[in-house]
């Protein structure tokens, strides 16, 4: 993952869902966000009006306080 | 009271021009003649106006029965005598008398009860003879008439051997005999088979309007001795019936309502050659109500489309006429000849009339 | 809510592929309570019939099919169907579709007959039994605004409207006897929609007065560039998807005015579609058409649900249909008919689909899209004519302001346009841009903030006549970035001052306004719309205060709007003086187009004006 490094923490995916209510869009999220790769996520904001759902995921590549990728230089 | 239905095979076959021709006979014979539709017989819209240009010419006396926002549209003046309890797309239908003859648009009724209805009050104001104009290829309504005439030309087709086949169809077909067992399907109204030992399968449908029915009906019907198909009986799944039943249909007697029932979809060419069929296997087809067929008038008047647009032609009158008679046994009429005749007593009439 | 007895409707497409008219009846009568049955299209009568049959207790029958050739027979089959099969007096038949007339279902043997133009409250009221009453029904929801209402039109500057008196009465003059290809398709697909031209006829006319690319398209089946035809079935999937049934929340609620409209033409109905429902849910009271540049400079028309891989839809008769079909009754439809070659067809068709608004300029057209003035002139005319006829009111928008043109010009162009409209019994709007325009980067009228000049413009139309006023198009045009949220901020405070200006409407644009390397997204679309509607809760009803400049500045148009129509009706000649530079010069940016020249032709055809 040579990319993922340079995030200075965490990689934000938001986006405009159909979905049935925000209980459906919060599960097609996570497994969007699982399918990407990231493990470790959140869903920062979900907000149904009309046909679908708002929707802001977020992955943590460097949580606060853990080895840094983009300090140690490395993989890039 | 007699009542006469126009039915026509299909537009500008002349069947307005026919029931003229036949109103001012009536009228020649001194008869309280009414008038109706079961369409709209108004005429194209006049394309600068937009407003509908009537064409039925009624002499003074005629009781007209049309929609009551008609009256205004024609030439003639009514006086109205009755605001019927019955309506069409265009509102409530009334009787009026012409005071003053001129043009008038009929809109009658258009379903057979309401037709039904109608007749009634022209039988209550005293008419003698009622005419009904048709509308495009619609027949069912005509159940209520005593008798029809029917109007064909080249706007149907323009093919002679066409016509004459078509024209012979209608004349089985209208022709077809009266059941003898009218008592005992009197009461059915929906498809029965009566099997030689007594037995009775009632089916729910009224009508053979698939093939899936109509291979459920065969089957039911191989020991049958009477079928009763009291509602639409469609050409083509007649034939099927009559192919799926083959050499079995020997001595069955198939009961049709009236001859309307097998002109549906138009399919009557096919319509009558499974009732020959039927014959060839030794059954035979009756009707519950005959309407008989009084005349068949012919326009030999067709809109030819040249370069997009349309422009009037003419098939050969005498020709037509000639074929079509040998088919028929009823008079047939060519509404073409004696028109401008009929045209100018009908403008003396109304000259007098004033005059008077 | 129902106080209607429960009917049962069985709808019948009786037609090869429409459908969509049932739909939306469909969804009307469904909302009332009532049972329904959609057949799918296609089905011969006996088909119909058996079905009829099978369903117990079916109290109407709604048929829908366009009259054409052997229709008729085809619809008086079914109808003598049903009377020989013994339910006809059961059973209530109906039948919609265009060209249909209470005088052609009487003579079919229908029982009421519906053409175009039709609600479907009306065809609810119809199956209830009682009388229908326009405007009136639809007691839920968002209700659609008339944005000319209570508007007087009356004039407040005299001298300007003297002036505009003049420059509209030699316009009519000069238009007197002449007419375009434009001109005659219109009339033709007007007589066509009707039903009053045979179908071969309509199309061997209609072809004469159209491109190539139109006629090989009919002729052919050639498909323009970047076009495709959607498929029967990609359009049953449309209408089975059905996510946004039911919803009807409005996020502008209770807050007057302005109406917001969004502009969608993704290029693609469906696509469209799923982005209006979007906006619309979003609080979007109105959704704007946009069709793709090259319709503007193509004579003639396309047909089919046809979708384009680019920026705009393409505009045809089944396209709109489709799109009127999924829009909330209570959302305003604005068709733009504005910049081109087939301006006056296009208002044709949005009248007949049922749009509410339509778009209509022609010193924009000639200065800054491209078209020959005096062509555009009789083609404007001509749209301005049928837009009075079906009733549309329609914006004039002043996008030369765009290429340089500096907004007095720009605004007298407006005015002539929209005195002209009142002359013919016309509602316009004007349409005014908020936009950081090449005039304000060249004299610096935005160099301190963009409330000044953007309000000066509001305040100088309406000291001049009481108008309603539309700012465009869209809001904060070129103080958009890429970046979403600058995007949506600009468009918010816009909005926030058109609202505090009292203007009636506004067009506002995505949060991808300024990016041109894709379509816009839908969430991009919400960006904006939230953003404003996060605005509009901020100031409430408390207002934006300009500076002094603004009143200034306001009176400096109004003396150059003033000059400028002076100069026109001087001049004698309204289409001289856009070719001359009057309302916008090579000078300023504005060059008066090429499209359509010399097409003109006097109104018996053949002669060459």
């Amino acid at each position: 993952m040579k990319y993922k490094s340079r995030i200075l923490d965490a990689l934000d995916v938001e986006t405009f869902l159909l979905a049935r209510d925000e209980g459906e869009a919060k599960g097609i999220m996570e497994g969007l966000l699982v399918e990407l790769g990231f493990a470790d996520h959140d869903i920062v904001f979900l907000e149904q009006v009309g046909c679908g759902v708002r929707v802001r995921a977020r992955a943590y590549v460097h949580r606060p306080g853990v080895s840094y990728g983009w300090l140690a230089g490395g993989e890039q | 009271m007699f009542k006469v239905g126009f039915a026509g095979t299909a537009k500008n076959t002349g069947k307005t021009t026919a029931l003229m021709y036949f109103l001012q006979q009536a009228f020649a014979g001194c008869q309280r003649v009414g008038l109706s539709g079961i369409g709209y017989d108004g005429e194209d819209l006049d394309h600068l106006t937009g407003l509908p240009k009537p064409r039925v010419f009624c002499p003074r006396g005629t009781i007209i029965a049309t929609a009551q926002r008609c009256l205004a549209r024609g030439t003639a003046s009514c006086r109205l005598l009755e605001v019927l309890p019955v309506s069409n797309a265009l509102g409530p239908i009334c009787l009026a008398e012409v005071v003053n003859p001129g043009l008038a648009v009929i809109a009658g009724p258009n379903k057979r009860g309401d037709l039904r209805r109608t007749l009634k009050a022209f039988a209550r104001g005293g008419c003698e003879l009622v005419f009904v104009d048709g509308a495009f290829g619609r027949m069912s309504p005509f159940v209520e008439v005593d008798g029809l005439i029917l109007a064909t030309g080249a706007a149907r087709n323009r093919a002679l051997d066409c016509l004459v086949r078509e024209t012979r169809a209608l004349d089985r077909i209208f022709t077809l005999p009266a059941a003898v067992l009218k008592g005992a399907v009197e009461g059915e109204n929906t498809i029965v088979i009566w099997g030689q030992g007594g037995g009775t399968i009632r089916f729910r449908e009224t009508s053979l309007l698939s093939p899936e029915l109509v291979q459920e009906v065969a089957r039911a019907a191989a020991s049958a001795e009477v079928i009763s198909l009291p509602g639409a009986v469609p050409g083509r799944l007649l034939g099927k019936f009559s192919r799926e039943l083959g050499e079995d249909l020997a001595g069955k007697t198939l009961i049709v309502s009236d001859p309307t029932k097998l002109l549906v979809l138009g399919e009557y060419v096919e319509a009558v050659a499974a009732l020959d069929q039927i014959a060839a296997f030794g059954g035979r087809v009756m009707v519950r109500e005959r309407i008989p067929l009084l005349a068949v008038t012919i326009n030999p008047f067709y809109p030819r489309e040249v370069n997009n647009t349309f422009c009037k032609d003419f098939i050969d009158g005498n020709l037509l006429k000639q074929a079509l008679a040998a088919v028929t046994r009823v008079p047939v009429i060519n509404v073409r000849e004696g028109g401008p005749a009929y045209y100018l007593d009908t403008a003396r009439r109304e000259v007098v009339t004033i005059d008077n | 809510m129902m106080a209607a007895e429960r009917k049962k409707i069985l709808l019948v497409p009786l037609d090869p592929v429409h459908d969509v008219g049932l739909k939306l009846i469909r969804r009307a009568l469904k909302e009332a309570g009532h049972d329904t049955l959609l057949l799918p299209p296609g089905l011969e009568p006996n088909e119909v019939v058996s079905k009829l049959l099978e369903q117990n207790g079916v109290d109407f029958v709604l048929v829908s099919r366009t009259i054409g050739y052997r229709v008729g027979e085809l619809l008086a089959e079914f109808v003598d169907l049903v009377e020989a099969c013994g339910v006809r007096e059961r059973v209530i038949l109906v039948v919609g579709g265009m060209a249909v007339r209470p005088e052609l279902a009487a003579e079919l043997g229908f029982d009421a007959g519906f053409g175009s133009g039709t609600t479907p409250e009306e065809v609810v009221a119809y199956v209830e039994g009682r009388p229908f009453v326009a405007g009136k029904e639809r007691g839920t929801g968002k209700k659609k605004v008339d944005l000319t209402a209570g508007y007087s039109y009356a004039y407040r500057n005299r001298e300007i409207e003297k002036q505009l008196d003049l420059i509209t009465q030699e316009i009519l003059t000069w238009v007197g006897n002449k007419t375009s290809p434009a001109v005659e398709r219109a009339r033709l697909a007007f007589s066509a929609l009707r039903g009053e031209i045979e179908p071969g006829e309509f199309r061997e006319k209609y072809l004469g007065y159209c491109d190539d690319l139109v006629r090989d398209y009919y002729n052919h089946r050639r498909l323009p560039n970047r076009t495709r035809l959607l498929d029967r079935e990609e359009l049953d999937a449309l209408e089975r998807h059905q996510h946004w049934e039911g919803i009807s929340t409005a996020v502008r609620e209770g807050l007057p005015r302005p109406a917001i409209f969004i502009q969608y033409g993704t290029g693609c109905p469906i696509m469209d579609i799923m982005h209006i429902k979007t906006c619309e849910a979003w609080g979007a009271d109105g959704v704007v058409h946009f069709d793709p540049s090259w319709g503007a400079r193509t004579e003639g028309l396309l047909a089919g649900y046809l979708a384009h891989s680019e920026d705009g839809t393409v505009i045809t008769l089944e396209n709109l249909r489709l799109l009127k079909e999924y829009l909330w009754p209570g959302t305003l439809w604005q068709v733009r008919a504005h910049r081109g070659l087939n301006t006056p067809e296009t208002v044709v068709l949005a009248g007949e689909v049922g749009a509410d608004l339509t778009k209509i300029n022609m010193v924009y057209a000639s200065l800054g899209a491209g078209m020959d003035p005096a062509r555009m002139t009789v083609d404007g005319v001509e749209a301005i004519r049928w837009a009075v006829h079906y009733g549309l009111s329609f914006d004039v928008v002043t996008n030369e302001e765009l290429c340089g043109v500096p907004a007095y010009k720009a605004f007298a162009g407006m005015l002539i346009v929209a005195h002209l409209a009142r002359k013919m019994g016309g509602r316009p709007i004007l349409q005014p841009l908020f936009c950081r325009s090449p005039e304000v980067m060249i004299y610096g009228q935005m160099k301190d903030n963009y409330i000044d000049y953007n309000a000066a413009k509001i305040l100088a139309l309406q000291g001049i006549i009481d108008a309603p006023l539309w700012p465009g198009a869209p809001i904060g045009f070129l103080t958009h970035t890429e970046d979403r949220v600058q995007s949506a901020v600009t468009t918010a405070l816009h909005a926030c001052l058109a609202r505090s200006l009292g203007v009636e409407a506004i067009s506002i644009a995505s949060s991808d306004e300024a990016y041109a390397g894709g379509p816009i997204v839908a969430a991009s679309r919400i960006d904006t719309l939230r953003g404003t509607y996060e605005g509009f809760r901020f100031f409430g009803s408390a207002g934006i205060e300009p500076t002094s400049r603004a009143q200034e500045w306001a009176q400096e148009l109004v003396a150059g709007i003033t000059r400028v129509l002076k100069d026109v009706a001087s001049s004698g000649s309204f289409v001289q003086a856009l070719y001359r530079g009057l309302l916008g010069s090579p000078e300023d940016g504005a060059y008066p187009g090429r499209v359509g020249r010399g097409t003109l032709l006097r109104k018996e055809p053949g002669e060459d004006v």
